[in-house]
């Protein structure tokens, strides 16, 4: 009968390790940033040791967005599509939500490169 | 006579716990995760535990992690590899009374569990940054991964010659 206690208790952990590192390993937010657009990488932007803030324009069938690069974050600043959305997002930091430009086909997201070091370091 | 058998039992056990110890530390592990190990010498505590007595386990443990720290050329893994043993022998040892041998792979996953708790706290007031707690989940399933194979290996020599064991030693 103990031994049923003790593998209820071994499940209960490892389940809960398994969510925390899925947690871990998605929240922990290697630095760099993926810019896409249609599908297709278009560039892409180291986002350590950025000593001092820079824009970073994209150009792309006409349409200009102004991505913001900082050190650890990414933001949209400015965009000639009708809504705003992106600009409105704000920095990320993590690769958990991408910005999406939609109108401009544009997605900013960040790629975990070594996620679990990053987790623990910040 | 008895005694002899035992003393030399333990000497056996050590010798193999630190060749087995030596021998792994030397293996690189494809795992980006620091502190993943397959933790086999601790197929030899739970060998000890199980036909010796908790004091001779322990003597066995001891011995295996002090040698094992010079011989490995790291002395500064000491401390980790000794609480974590501790640990790991304390919970092994109550929990093979609670619930027997027969589910000694159970006893050895917990106690592999055990043994990277006390290592990442002992990491964390080492290094003094709580976020290296970020590391014990993936250690934990990893835990039970190579606890599992330890206590396996356990069970499958106690079916094979278990018997045997405990007639030699009486």
């Amino acid at each position: 009968m103990n031994h049923k206690i003790l593998i209820g208790v071994i499940s209960a952990i490892i389940c809960v390790s398994a969510a925390l590192t899925y947690l871990a390993y998605t929240r922990g937010g290697g630095k760099t940033a993926e810019v896409s657009s249609d599908g297709e990488r278009i560039a892409e932007i180291s986002l350590r040791n950025v000593d001092s803030p820079y824009e970073y324009p994209i150009e792309k069938d006409g349409h200009i967005n102004i991505l913001l690069v900082e050190e650890g974050k990414i933001s949209m600043k400015s965009a000639d599509c009708p809504d705003k959305l992106c600009v409105k997002q704000g920095a990320i930091s993590t690769g958990v939500y991408p910005i999406v430009c939609l109108p401009n086909k544009i997605v900013v997201k960040i790629n975990s490169d070594d996620s679990a070091a990053d987790a623990v370091s910040r | 006579m008895k005694a002899t058998k035992r003393l030399c039992l333990c000497g056996i056990l050590c010798a193999a716990a630190l060749t087995v110890f030596i021998i792994e530390a030397q293996l690189p592990l494809p795992i980006p995760v620091p502190g993943i190990k397959l933790g086999l010498a601790n197929i030899f505590t739970l060998f000890a535990l199980m036909y010796l007595t908790p004091r001779e386990a322990a003597a066995i443990l001891l011995v295996r992690i002090l040698l094992g720290s010079i011989f490995a050329g790291q002395p500064s893994v000491l401390l980790y590899s000794l609480s974590g043993g501790v640990l790991c022998l304390i919970g092994e040892t109550l929990l093979l009374r609670l619930i027997g041998k027969n589910f000694i792979w159970e006893i050895s996953v917990f106690g592999a569990m055990l043994h990277n708790t006390a290592q990442i706290i002992c990491a964390a007031v080492i290094t003094n940054t709580a976020a290296v707690f970020w590391y014990l989940p993936p250690l934990l399933i990893a835990a039970a991964l190579t606890g599992a194979f330890c206590g396996l290996c356990v069970s499958a020599f106690d079916k094979a010659c278990g018997e045997r064991v405990q007639k030699m030693l009486k």
